[in-house]
């Protein structure tokens, strides 16, 4: 394989974990997210942060991955308050300050972002290559898949589904619709922050604009081309919208163009996505604002 | 006047109007009595054009107006006094009343029917620079059937007039219904869950159960049968409207 | 210092009003979150600039302008939203999403990338009052503003179109049993909303004498967070929350810290949104 396939393999599932994760919050609580690449940048510069400062790359991974679910934590308390539209505007607004204050803080390196961030080893391992970085990074989403699908059939799982339908009536059947909001962020923020700490080492450079809400909006996209509450649909369009843009390379800034339409024409025409079986109109039925 | 000949109507999957069949004459008052979710309220929405229907014919004087769209058949003549009031509730009186003149185009006519709307229903004078929302049930009933009337109809619509409101009130609601039939010679088309008062008031009635019609005939008539008896004036009927 | 920068806030404050009240309009009545609200603006500004360096004649520019945000308008509502109406309204703010990504490109694409300077430029008197100083183009922002937004509030209280608005906001089903042409009324709100924006893109593509194709994406954004801020679906709501950001935007910027001057109008944004999601003005949601 070359290369080029190699690194673009590897995107390809650095942003399956992020639709995945996102997908967690949207199609399996009902909690809608445009402001999640935010989460995605916060794992990114912590890790990379923390590496700069020495700390070996697997407790960096694991420690972002916890310091991303903090910050989840933080945006869980908005997201008890106002659900559907208006929760999207809630994260948007957090995802948009997060990119400014990454801009202006001293310690993030301001516009410039940080540079030098030593490679990834594991227990001595040097997994810098790109092959041996892919299999790492595919094991990791394989890891997510698996606690991902348990998760969605268990007890937890259908308790989101509950909230996800109709979240009064979720509150009358028992279910502690807090908890299981706050959990269901804490749980989608920290899988953000370890595709976050994965890119930082991956390309060793980070800086605050490729955490804003051009990525939040492609990750969203990715979530609703492939099916809303779909776990294949989240890698296959993280992949697709990885590889439309490599294919579509000739046409540099426009590709927005083909984007945009691609999100409308999703929208008015298969709402429910590649792999969606439930449309996106029964998971989300208007009313009981 | 108007002919509703086999209509059919769908919501989604729902069949609610399986194929309803019923005709005005010119000033007559027609019942349409059923329970809750037999289709009355489609059948008034069918006709008025909120709802699409997929087949059948509604004409109204020899015109087909099956698929024509709501403001056309307002202008025809047909006036659709909802369930359940539908008022514009942070509008006044005043201008709820003008939207009922949407249509329109003769503004000093316009002027001169708010006039008498208020004369009709003195309540609504006391009451034309208040939010709509901010008046009584009742109140609100008025108002409802006061802004239909605004487009100067030849067959109103009545969806349950009287719901949720208290007798006294309901019977004030009746009288006005009456004189508008009687000294304006308006169509009027009611739909009722409350067949003795319905059948008290119409000339004629249908009795719609799932989507058809299992019944027609004289008020008279109706109010004899033994099935209307049974389903609709004795203990069952008095549990529906309670 | 303090007044200047207060002035400064107010005319932003104005061209966001403008831009809120789109946004408050089509909320208020459609129910939507227009997103692409801050692309209509960009197109005004391009239809302006462009019309200007083929002809010279500013009026007709100024009214190309506004045509050209009309048509985008209009055509947003009836590819992006018409056909979703009725659903979730995320799945609308998703559609508006897609649509304002393209409208972006789109200019990018017909345009080009550069900025483009308006093509007159406009001799800048600055007056003083008390110690502000003002300048021609400010007045002409704060005069043109308040005449849009008397126009408004004599179109929403006092015509009949207006009085049809408030009843399709209020229950579009109704509405249509009075005879008033729903879909009519969607296009004329969109087609009100999208001439205010046209005129506030105008109006800063003077100002700050450039046009590029992503200069509607902030002050979009950020007149969103104004409709929010001041009760997204009331009109005086818009100007309230316009003025207050534009105002709080400048103050923040001189005197806390300028980097973080985009943060305000988000960290308002979300604030209000949590603590009291009907807004300043707003009673309902
Ligand atoms: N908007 C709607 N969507 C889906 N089903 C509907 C809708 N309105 C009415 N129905 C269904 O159609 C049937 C007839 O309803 P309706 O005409 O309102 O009955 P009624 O007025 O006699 O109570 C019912 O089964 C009802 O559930
Ligand atoms: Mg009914």
């Amino acid at each position: 394989m070359t290369p080029y396939i190699l690194h673009v393999g590897i995107i390809i599932i650095l942003f399956s974990i992020l639709s995945l994760s996102l997908n967690m919050a949207v199609g399996m609580a009902g909690l809608v997210s445009l402001g999640h690449a935010a989460f995605f940048g916060i794992g990114a510069y912590a890790s990379g942060l923390m590496m700069l400062e020495g700390l070996p790359f697997i407790v960096c991974l694991l420690l972002s991955g916890i310091i991303t679910s903090l910050f989840g934590l933080l945006l869980a308390i908005p997201s008890l308050r106002v659900k559907d539209d208006y929760l999207a505007i809630v994260t948007l607004g957090f995802g948009i300050i997060t990119v400014i204050v990454l801009m202006n803080m001293g310690i993030t390196g301001g516009p410039d972002g940080l540079t030098g961030i030593p490679q990834a080893s594991v227990f001595g391992f040097d997994i810098t290559s790109k092959p041996v970085y892919l299999v790492f990074c595919v094991s990791i989403l394989a890891v997510m898949v698996l606690t991902t699908s348990r998760l969605k059939a268990s007890k937890v799982g259908r308790a989101w589904a509950a909230i996800r339908d109709n979240d009064t009536v979720a509150m009358f059947m028992g279910i502690n619709i807090y908890y299981y909001k706050i959990l269901c962020m804490v749980i989608s923020s920290f899988w953000a922050g370890i595709a976050g700490s994965l890119y930082a080492h991956y390309t060793g450079y980070i800086n605050p604009m490729t955490f804003g809400m051009q990525t939040s909006i492609m990750i969203l996209a990715m979530v609703v081309l492939g099916g809303i509450g779909s776990i294949p649909g989240s890698i296959i369009g993280a992949a697709a919208l990885v590889i439309l843009p490599e294919l579509l390379r000739g046409l540099e800034a426009n590709q927005g163009i083909f984007y945009g339409a691609l999100l409308v024409a999703m929208m008015v025409l298969r709402p429910q996505g590649i792999m969606g079986r439930m449309k996106v109109t029964d998971i989300f039925a208007r009313g009981g604002s | 006047m108007l002919v509703v000949s086999n209509l059919h109507t769908y919501y989604g999957r729902i069949h609610a109007l399986k194929g309803i069949s019923l005709h005005m004459k010119p000033m007559e008052v027609v019942a349409l009595i059923g329970g809750n979710g037999a289709g009355k309220s489609t059948v008034l929405k069918s006709i008025s054009g909120i709802v699409r229907s997929a087949s059948g014919s509604i004409t109204l004087n020899g015109d087909d107006i099956t698929h024509v769209s709501p403001e056309k058949i307002v202008m025809s003549g047909v006036s659709h006094v909802p369930e359940g009031r539908r008022i514009f509730p942070r509008l006044t009186v005043e201008d709820n009343l003008l939207l009922g003149a949407f249509t329109r185009k003769d503004y000093s006519e316009i002027k001169k029917d708010m006039a008498r709307m208020q004369e009709l229903f003195p309540v609504l004078a006391k009451r034309r620079k208040q939010y709509a929302g901010n008046l009584s049930g009742g109140e609100q009933q008025m108002l409802a059937i006061a802004r239909g009337l605004m487009s100067r109809p030849m067959l109103l619509l009545l969806d349950e007039p009287t719901m949720g409101l208290a007798p006294v009130v309901a019977k004030d609601i009746y009288r006005q219904i009456r004189y508008l039939n009687k000294e304006r010679g308006l169509g009027i088309l009611i739909v009722e869950q409350n067949a003795r008062v319905a059948l008290g008031l119409a000339d004629r009635g249908y009795i719609i159960e799932t989507g058809r019609i299992v019944l027609e005939g004289n008020a008279s008539e109706l109010r004899q049968s033994n099935e209307i008896k049974r389903a609709y004036l004795g203990k069952d009927y008095r549990e529906v409207w309670e | 210092m303090f007044w200047q920068q207060a002035l400064n806030g107010v005319v932003i404050g104005c061209v966001y009003t403008l831009v809120a009240l789109g946004y408050t309009m089509v909320y208020g009545i459609l129910g939507i979150i227009n997103f692409a609200q801050g692309e209509i603006y960009m197109y005004g500004a391009y239809g302006a600039v462009i019309t200007l360096g083929l002809t010279g004649n500013l009026t007709l520019s100024v009214l190309v302008g506004i045509s050209l945000s009309c048509v985008v308008g209009v055509l947003l509502e009836r590819v992006a939203f018409k056909p979703l109406r009725g659903l979730n309204p995320l799945i609308s703010l998703i559609s508006a999403i897609g649509a304002s990504i393209f409208l972006s490109s789109s200019a990018r694409f017909i345009f080009g990338p550069d900025e483009r300077p308006f093509p007159i430029h406009f001799a800048s008197h600055m007056y003083n009052f008390l110690g502000v100083d003002i300048s021609d183009m400010q007045l002409i922002i704060i005069g043109a503003s308040l005449l849009l937004i008397t126009l408004l509030y004599v179109i929403v209280n006092h015509t009949k179109n207006g009085r049809a608005m408030k009843a399709v906001a209020m229950d579009a089903e109704a509405a249509m049993l009075m005879g008033i042409d729903v879909d009519k009324t969607y296009m004329f709100t969109f087609l009100i909303g999208s001439a205010l924006s046209g005129v506030a893109g105008i109006l800063m593509a003077i100002y700050y004498n450039t046009t590029y194709p992503t200069m509607g994406t902030l002050p979009g954004l950020k007149a969103f967070s104004a409709a929010v801020l001041g009760g997204v679906g009331s009109i005086p709501g818009a100007v309230v929350g316009g003025l207050t950001l534009g105002v709080a935007e400048n103050l923040g910027a001189a005197y806390i810290s300028s980097g973080f001057k985009d943060a305000f109008a988000f960290l308002a944004l979300v604030l209000v949104l949590v603590i009291r999601p009907s807004g300043i003005m707003g009673s309902k949601r």
